[in-house]
């Protein structure tokens, strides 16, 4: 094809529209950006990475030591010089727990970056006793909480 | 993570190169507002592809490729009917000096059927070579450059008299 065919000069004289201000405008907008990870602020780090932590660490630690405080009070205490259980003494026989409740607290980030949802978790302890002095079962229901760390999948 | 273009760039981009991608998203589709629909898209998925400012055949052909992807999602009609209905909009800039010339010759480009239409149209505004445009259009080297004889055959035609 000629460079100087007249037909395609004609046509190169031509100069395709401006693009309308509006639809400018509506260009410039759509300009591609890179989705940044959302920009955390130094103390939402400092509350995530350690306060949450350490304070849902020392959650667990209290309901930890509560519950085996409670316990130890539901023990029977053996007698100075009985050298044991007494005679007379409950006996476990059956032991079941029951989910009563769980309520999520919140999510924290461990250091690792493994999130953990925090729970708050109630539970029912069915217990079933018998005692040597009459052979008859007892029953006995105690609630107990508990605050626990669940690690959340991560992909 | 793409090479996001500045705001400088990206409209400086749109000012140098825009008009010319518009003019074939005209072509392309049936309405303005489809037009306009199918070359935003077309910028920001080119660019994305091309993890920074696309090459112009690039962009040709996704506006091309959403053009007919529109046109099959409105209706279920033939996608070179809808071709055929380009909208009816000032595709050129107004010469005050050569304004009768100037829609003579529009009018003949518009009187092209749209597959030749459309390789002069990539051809003489888009600035595309023939591997190109074959590659814009899915067809063969050959057939493009075939095509684009065909219609200036066909313009000369019809501006016997006018231009020549």
């Amino acid at each position: 094809m000629s460079d100087h065919d007249p037909i395609e000069d004609a046509l190169q004289k031509l100069r395709p529209s401006e693009i309308e201000p509006s639809l400018m405008a509506r260009l410039s907008a759509a300009r591609p950006r890179n989705e940044a990870p959302e920009k955390i602020s130094a103390w939402r780090e400092v509350l995530l990475r350690w306060l949450l932590p350490v304070a849902t660490s020392a959650c667990v630690a209290v309901g930890t030591f509560a519950v085996l405080e409670r316990r130890r009070a539901h023990e029977p205490r053996d007698t100075p010089g009985s050298g044991g259980a007494s005679a007379g003494s409950p006996v476990p026989v059956e032991s079941q727990d029951y989910l009563v409740s769980a309520r999520p607290i919140g999510i924290v980030v461990a250091p690792n970056q493994q999130p953990y949802r925090i729970m708050d978790v109630e539970w029912l302890e069915h217990e079933t006793v018998r005692t040597d002095a009459d052979g008859r079962a007892h029953h006995t229901a105690t609630t107990r909480r508990e605050v626990i760390p669940v690690a959340l999948e991560i992909y | 993570m793409h090479h996001e273009p500045s705001s400088d760039e990206w409209r400086s981009w749109l000012r140098t190169s825009g008009p010319r991608f518009l003019l074939y998203a005209r072509q392309q589709t049936r309405s303005e507002s489809d037009a306009e629909d199918v070359l935003q898209d077309a910028l920001v998925e080119s660019w994305k592809r091309a993890d920074g400012m696309p090459p112009d055949a690039l962009v040709f052909a996704t506006i091309r490729r959403r053009a007919i992807d529109l046109a099959r999602s409105s209706d279920r009609r033939s996608v070179r009917e809808l071709e055929a209905g380009a909208p009816d909009t000032e595709c050129f800039l107004p010469d005050v000096e050569e304004r009768e010339m100037q829609r003579t010759l529009e009018d003949a480009v518009k009187s092209l059927q749209p597959i030749y239409r459309e390789v002069v149209t990539l051809k003489i505004w888009g600035g595309l070579t023939f591997q190109e445009i074959a590659e814009t259009t899915g067809v063969p080297l050959n057939t493009a450059a075939s095509r684009y004889r065909y219609a200036l055959g066909g313009l000369r035609d019809i501006l016997k008299g006018v231009v020549l």
